[in-house]
Order: C-alpha cells, then structure tokens, then sequence
C-alpha cells in the first residue's frame, strides 16, 4: 500500500514538476526539465539572463541561484513573474523557484536546468589566445607568452628555456597564423585546433631567415581562462632549443655493390627524422668475416657533411673483401661516439648479410 | 569510378544535411536554430620591401564564412538531435588553402544516458591513453553518476578531404584514430575507476617518402579518490606499444610505460597540488602531446596567511635519459615563490622570485635564470593604475656570450567613463627593457608606447583605435628597429529584433611600418577591411 502510494506521489511531483519546468523561460526561450542550456554574453541583452515562469495560482515567486543561501524576488509583469541575473563570469547557473500559491501554500521547483554561461564565446576566447600567443613572441615577452601555457604542459621548464633561447637568438620576429581546424570538447572545456604557423626575423647578425609548421595545438580550460596544454609538430616556438636531429639506419639501408672478385663495396643510407638538419654525421662500417661469431672489425668510417630535417643521404663507399661462397656480416653505426645529441640513441646501428658469389 | 566516388561523397554530404534539418521540418515547434552568416572584403598593400611581408602586396579578396547550430527537442521522447555546420568560400590563401570548404560539420542524437555522434568531435580519455580531435562517430552509454561507456573511431586529419573536398598537397599528416573508455564511481562518487584503450595508424600515403609512420596502441587505468572535503588522490598508470615504422619490411614493435600519482592537500589556510610522473622514451599516445623519457616531480602551494597575504610557491623537477638510451642525462630545477598583499592606500602589491636551472650530465648544458618580480596596482575610481619590474639574471656557464641581465619597467594606466549616454575606456602603457651583456659590456635598449581609445554609443555604434610605438636599439646595430601600428575600426549593429535577429557591420583600417637598420628592408603593411555579420 505505502509503496502504491510512494509510486502515486512520485508520479504527480514528476507530472507537477515537468508541467512547471515547461512554464519556464529562459532568456525568453521555453526550457524543459534537465535541460542543459548555453548561453554566451552575446546571446544576452545587457548581459543579463531574464527568467520567467507563468504566475497562474502564484501570490509570489522567488529564485536562488546559490541553492537557496539567498533569494530574489521575481517580479510580476503580465501573467509572467520575471528575474534578470547578470552573472559576474563564467559560471554554470543552476536556478530554483519558491513559489507561495494563493492559498499561502509554498513549494519549492528545481527544475534541474543547468546554464552553462560563458562570456566569451569559445571560438573567439580561443583565438584571443593565438592572438596574444602572436603579439608576446613579437614583444620577446617572456613572461607574458609562457603565462599561455598551462603548468600541465609537458616538460614546461624546458620549453621556457627554449623560448629564452629564441629571444636571445633572433630578432624582429613576425608571425603569421592561419587556423585550419577548430574542435571543441562538448563541453566547451577543450579544444584542438590546427593551426599553420609562420615565421620570419633576423639572427643576432642581422641575417634573414623563414620558416612554418602546422601545429596542432591542444587547449584545456583552467579557472575559467583557456590555457595552452600541448603543441604537436611544434618546430617553430623554441626552435633554438627544441629541435633535434634524428638519425636512424636499418638494415635495408646497408647497400652493396659488386666489385672484383672475393670484392664487394659497402654504403649506407642514413635517414634524419627528426627537425633539424644534423651536421658532420660520422658513419662506421664493420665486418666479422664468415661466419658467425666473429668479433666486429672496423673497416673505416665516412663522414655525410648535413643531413637535411626529415631527409637522407647515401655515404661513400667502403671496400670489403671476403670468401666465395659464404654469409659475411657488415655492421653500420651512425654517430658512433654519440656526438649528436638526438631523441633515441637506439635507432643508430644495423646489421647485413651479403653471400660472396 | 573517380565519378562513382564522386556521388558516394557527394551523397554522404546530402544525407548530412538532410539529416541536420529534417529535425526542424518534421518538427518545428521545438528546434532551435541559430545561425550566422558573415560577408568580409579585405583589400591588402604592402609598400617597401614586400618579400618581409606575410600579406600580398596589392590585393582585394572576399571571404564568406557561415554556421548553423540546430537542436531539437522531440516531444515525447528523451532524445534531442543536435548539430552544427561551418562552411567558408574566399579566394583569399591567407584564410583557406581552398576556394570552398566545410570547417566543422557534425550531428547527434543525444539522450538522458547516451549519445550518438557523427562529424567532427574532440575526445579526451586520458593524459596517457586517447586525446584527438576526429572526423568520425562516438557512441556514449551510460550516464557520469556511475558507469558510462565510450568508443569511438575516426580519422585525425584538419580537413574533411577525400571525403568530400579535393585534398592538398601541404595538408596534415593523417592518422586513424580508435579507442574506447570504460568509465565507473564507487562509493557515493568518491572513488572513480576508468579503463582507457586507444589504437593510432598513420595513413601511409599522407607522410613523406622519408618519414616513419607508426602504429600506436596504448592501455590505461586512470584513477581519482576524494577521501575527505580536505584530501584527493589520482594516478594513471599506461602502456603502449609502437610499430616504428610500418613501412619496413620487419616492423619492430616497441613498448614502454607512463604513469603518474599526486595528491590535492585542501586546508582552510594552505592548498597544495603534488604529482610524480615518469614517461618512457618510447611510450607514445593516441595524440602525441605528452611528454616522453622524463621523470618529473611537481609541488605547487598556496599559504594564506594573516592580513590577507597569500603566499604561492612552487618546486619543479625533472630528469630525462630514464633507459640511459641517450649519452648524456639533462636534470632541470625550478623553485619559485611570489607573495600577494595589500599595502596603505589599497595599493595591490606582488613580490616574487623564480630561479630555474637546467644542467648535464656531460656538462654540455649548465644554464641559469634569476628572475625577481615586483609590481603594484592602484584603483583611482577613474583610473586603475599598474607598475611593474623584472630584473631577469641568465647565467650560461656553456656559452658565456649569452649571461645577460635584462631590466624591465612597465606602467598601465586604463580607465573608462560616461559623457551623457556615451561610454569612454582608454588605456595607455609604456614598457622599457634594458640587457645588459656580461661579456660584451654592451646593452640593448628596447622602449614600446601604446595608447588605445574605444567609444561606445547607446545606438551601438562603436569607435575604436589604437597605435603603438616600438623602438628597439640593440648593441648590435644591424637588427636596429623601429616599428608604428595603427588600428581604427567602427561597428554597429544595424538591426535587432525581438527574435534575436542581428544585423552588424565593422569596417577596419590597419597600417604597420617596420623600418630597419640600413633601411633596405623597410616595408608597411595597410590592410583595409569591411565585414557584414548577420545572425538568428
């Protein structure tokens, strides 16, 4: 029976509950139960969002915005009690109602509606970041520019470093930005956006120089201000510092070539994966003649003068000799006394068999 | 078969777009459209030296850019559809690669506990597992109060080319993109338990001849735990595995683990903010935005101290070379602290000091920076005015040409006030930077006025302009600059309706001159602008 009655009671507070949400107005637009409502500054007259609800069998109508730690009087124009509140920033704005009935009775209505309100639409508080992102690295503002990237960014401590590096090695920048894509969480609390960067100045000598990426940038918002928490493909900001060559060799990159008989000519390949240009790559080349087991013997080394960002280039050759008939195993390193710092100092060596005809 | 894909495409498109507006014809009552729709004419002039220039150097071009946002409600059931478009035409290359594109489409059905959505879409999982924006589809089961479940798929990439617009030659590297989310709290909400799976592949044909497209997937627990209103912890722990180079005839597949922990300490007079992370030099994420082969340790505090004094402070940490992959190992170090405080005559007051250190193990890097803070603020009621000095020490023990101490002096002054119904702000700055070179015993000087002026009209007419003045002196003569800008804009909004209805010009004139040493280089840049917005 009290379970009957439970599920009677229930049924009218929801039937009651939605019929009083459906009343509702929010910035002159009817609102149902649980809606989730977004509202800008530009959306607004005079930056306040106006509430209405139908006064029908109402004496008075109150709103809190604190859940009920304070009330507001609505005020009764037309049929409709009506309230504007202007909220001071962004914030999500959760309204309740104590409405008094004609019969003295009071009840209170939560009509669960969330209003996510931000001042700045996202697109354009986005932007201003690029913006100032633009102007501060002009300005070898140092302070100001890092203060755009979030404590979360990764390996901050270094990228302002890098950014110090900048400002010490060129001058006059400019930068230009196009904005190829913006996604936004569904939330409007983050955001990736594609951005092509590009950017010209002197060195310290006074030498011109260019350059562009297209940077995706990733963008979290903290504190109600969005922030800078990733750049991927970033080769432009702390270039100076950032950037690294990569070398990297396999064992389809060891090319041989015949020559005389029991003769065989040995290169390699090496690739620079990374974004910068590497200098004076030393390549070594080793043989542990037939067989396996053998220790490794260097047979010499050549010497790529620059291997270009995300380029390759072949070394001279190196003459080998071995025995007709058998497997005989070459070994190549690239950089072999590590004097080019890189991301991954594994990738440098590789190993091939060639068969003496 | 290029025509067969052709109407393949074409009719994706169509089946987008009536499924965003079906809603509304089949229901009106309850959608809600908003829409803007913007027309801008741009004319461009460089004079001088206009290879400096990023701009062309005598050019008029048009750009028309638009948005719909639809959501409707449907009467007698849970579900909303929703859904956006953005669409551009312009011939001018500075905007858009392409003469017309579409920027952001995508629409969804959205319920109490689920949601179904197709286009473009950002998702973040987690620090250590998916974090991509995405053309594609996701489908949420489940609600944030206990359990909810996420996957998704699609393809990383900053245009819908090859889908339905012509590709580029100088697009992004594409990136198919996989993964889903296993969400669930326990105990009143206070302890939330998460499985997090990604899976990444580079598209072979979108990166150079000599690049190394990978394959990525990636595993995760991540983890939050509210034990009381004071203390929270939360830790991720990751492993992912990499195909190096899928290109190669034996891919070597590489694995490697991430995780973090840190605690939030939240006391009536002190906060503070903890983490240790440590990430392989070979762990990698759906994204690519983390970090990797670092250790780092973060203390980040607020000390709120009698007489309203707060007190920040903070201590950094970090070390790379974890699996001695490198020949050298860089560890950084970065203490600081800054107080907060009120002085007479509500004078706002800020004192700080940051130290940071970067060194090797090789002694290839030994790097210091001071940097002492200092600035006050004061409202005046009619004017708000601020000072500020910084005084930043570097010390390079690797490069001695580099030790600089650089002084910086800065004032702000803004304000706004009302003649009759018209609004005035104003604001005005001048900054002076002074370096000094330890080795060289010779200094830069560099000083920047601005002043900016903005009136605003009951009609909505507002004026704006601004100029700025940078005369940068450096001790080598040969990057000498002196740089003016000016800025001037009107805007109005020529009509509003009680609908909402918005009708909107702004017209704009923008001139910057550079001017170098020699005077070879100099060159100024005018562009002249006038945009019509109307929105619903």
């Amino acid at each position: 029976m009290l379970k009957r009655l439970f599920g009677v009671l229930l049924f009218v507070f929801c039937l009651s509950a939605s019929g009083l949400a459906q009343d509702l107005k929010v910035n002159n637009k009817e609102v149902s139960q649980g809606q989730e409502v977004n509202l800008f500054y530009d959306d607004l007259d005079a930056g306040k969002i106006p509430f209405s609800r139908n006064s029908a069998k109402l004496k008075k109508a109150e709103v809190t915005f604190d859940k009920g730690r304070t009330w507001e009087e609505m005020e009764l124009e037309g049929s409709q009690f009506t309230y504007a509140y202007r909220p001071p920033a962004d914030e999500t704005v959760i309204p309740e109602f104590l409405l008094t009935a004609e019969d003295g009775s009071i009840n209170t209505e939560r009509p669960n509606i969330r209003i996510n309100y931000k001042r700045q639409k996202p697109d354009d508080a986005v932007e201003a970041v690029l913006e100032k992102m633009k102007d501060f690295y002009e300005q070898e503002s140092i302070d100001r520019f890092i203060n755009l990237f979030s404590y979360s960014y990764p390996d901050r401590v270094k990228f302002q470093e890098a950014i110090q590096n900048d400002f010490y090695n060129y001058k006059n920048i400019r930068l230009f930005y196009r904005i190829d894509r913006r996604t936004f969480e569904s939330d409007f609390e983050g955001a990736i956006w594609d951005v092509y960067w590009e950017r010209n100045g002197d060195s310290r000598t006074g030498s011109s120089f260019n350059d562009s990426a297209n940077i995706t940038m990733r963008f979290d918002k903290e504190g109600g201000v969005w922030l800078i928490s990733g750049l991927r493909n970033n080769t432009i900001f702390g270039s100076s510092l950032l950037s690294q060559p990569e070398l990297a060799v396999s064992s389809a990159d060891i090319l041989f070539t015949d020559g005389l008989a029991t003769q065989v000519y040995v290169a390699a390949t090496v690739h620079n994966t990374g974004n910068t240009a590497a200098n004076n790559v030393v390549v070594a080349f080793y043989g542990n003649g037939a067989g396996f087991g053998g220790p490794w013997t260097l047979q010499g080394t050549k010497t790529i003068s620059t291997i270009g960002a995300g380029s390759q280039a072949t070394t001279a050759t190196i003459l080998f000799t071995g025995t007709t008939g058998f497997n005989h195993y070459y070994k190549i390193v690239v950089d072999p006394d590590s004097q080019i710092p890189e991301t991954d100092e594994t990738n440098n060596s590789s190993t091939a068999t060639y068969v003496f005809p | 078969m290029a025509k067969c894909v052709l109407c393949v495409k074409r009719g994706i498109f169509l089946a987008f777009v009536f499924c965003l507006f079906s809603g509304f014809i089949i229901s009106q009552a309850s959608a809600e459209i908003h829409a803007t729709q913007e027309a801008t004419g741009t004319y461009y002039h460089v004079d001088g030296q206009t290879s400096r220039s990023f701009y062309p150097s005598n050019r008029a071009t048009f750009l028309y850019e638009g948005s719909v946002d639809f959501k409707d409600q449907y009467k007698d059931s849970e579900f909303s559809l929703f859904g956006n478009i953005n669409y551009r035409s312009t011939n001018d290359k500075l905007v858009d690669r392409k003469d017309n594109s579409i920027e952001r489409m995508y629409f969804g059905l959205k319920g109490a506990a689920q949601e179904y959505l197709a286009g473009d879409f950002y998702s973040n999982f987690s620090e250590y597992s998916l974090g991509n924006a995405l053309k594609g589809g996701r489908i949420v089961l489940g609600d944030d109060k206990s359990f909810r479940f996420t996957i998704l798929g699609g393809i990383d990439t900053s245009k819908w080319e090859d889908l339905w617009e012509k590709g580029q030659e100088d697009s992004n590297a594409k990136r198919y993109v996989g993964g889903m989310r296993l969400e669930s709290k326990f105990f009143e909400n206070k302890l939330n338990l998460n499985f997090n799976y990604g899976y990444a592949h580079d598209d072979d044909s979108s990166i150079p001849v000599t690049g190394t497209p990978t394959n990525v997937n990636v595993f995760s627990f991540d983890s939050k735990y509210k034990l009381n209103e004071y203390l929270g912890f939360y830790g991720e722990i990751a492993q992912s595995f990499t195909d190096e180079n899928t290109r190669l005839s034996t891919v070597t597949t590489k694995g490697d683990k991430a995780g973090k922990f840190g605690f939030d300490l939240n006391l009536k007079d002190y906060t503070l903010n903890t983490q240790y992370s440590r990430v392989g030099a070979h762990f990698n994420t759906t994204g690519g935005f983390s970090s990797k082969d670092l250790e780092t340790w973060n203390l980040d505090g607020m000390w709120f101290l009698p007489a309203k004094v707060k007190f920040k402070h903070y201590l950094r940490m970090d070390s790379d070379n974890l699996e001695k992959l490198k020949s050298t190992t860089t560890r950084q170090l970065n203490p600081g602290g800054k107080f907060a405080f009120t002085l007479p005559w509500d004078i706002s007051a800020n004192m700080g000091a940051d130290f940071r250190k970067r060194f090797s193990t090789d002694k290839g890097t030994n790097e210091k920076t001071l940097t002492y803070t200092t600035s006050f603020g004061k409202d005046f009621g009619i004017v708000y005015s601020t000072l500020g000095y910084n005084r930043v020490v570097v010390s390079n023990k690797i490069s001695p040409a580099q030790e600089r101490t650089s002084d910086v002096y800065s004032l702000g002054l803004d304000g706004s006030f009302k003649i009759k119904e018209v609004k005035l702000s104003w604001s005005t700055s001048e900054d002076i930077e002074r370096v000094a070179y330890k080795e060289a015993h010779k200094a830069d000087f560099t000083a920047s006025t601005s002043l900016g002026l903005k009136a605003n009209f009951p009609s909505t007419l507002a004026l704006q302009a601004k100029t700025s003045y940078t005369d940068s002196d450096y001790y080598l003569h040969s990057t000498d600059s002196k740089n003016r800008k000016y800025y001037f804009s009107v805007s109005r909004n020529i009509m509003r309706s009680l609908l909402k209805d918005d009708l909107a010009f702004d017209v704009t004139y923008e001139r910057n001159c550079y001017r170098y040493y020699g005077g070879d280089n100099n060159y100024a840049e005018t562009i002249l602008k006038g945009k019509l917005n109307y929105k619903f």
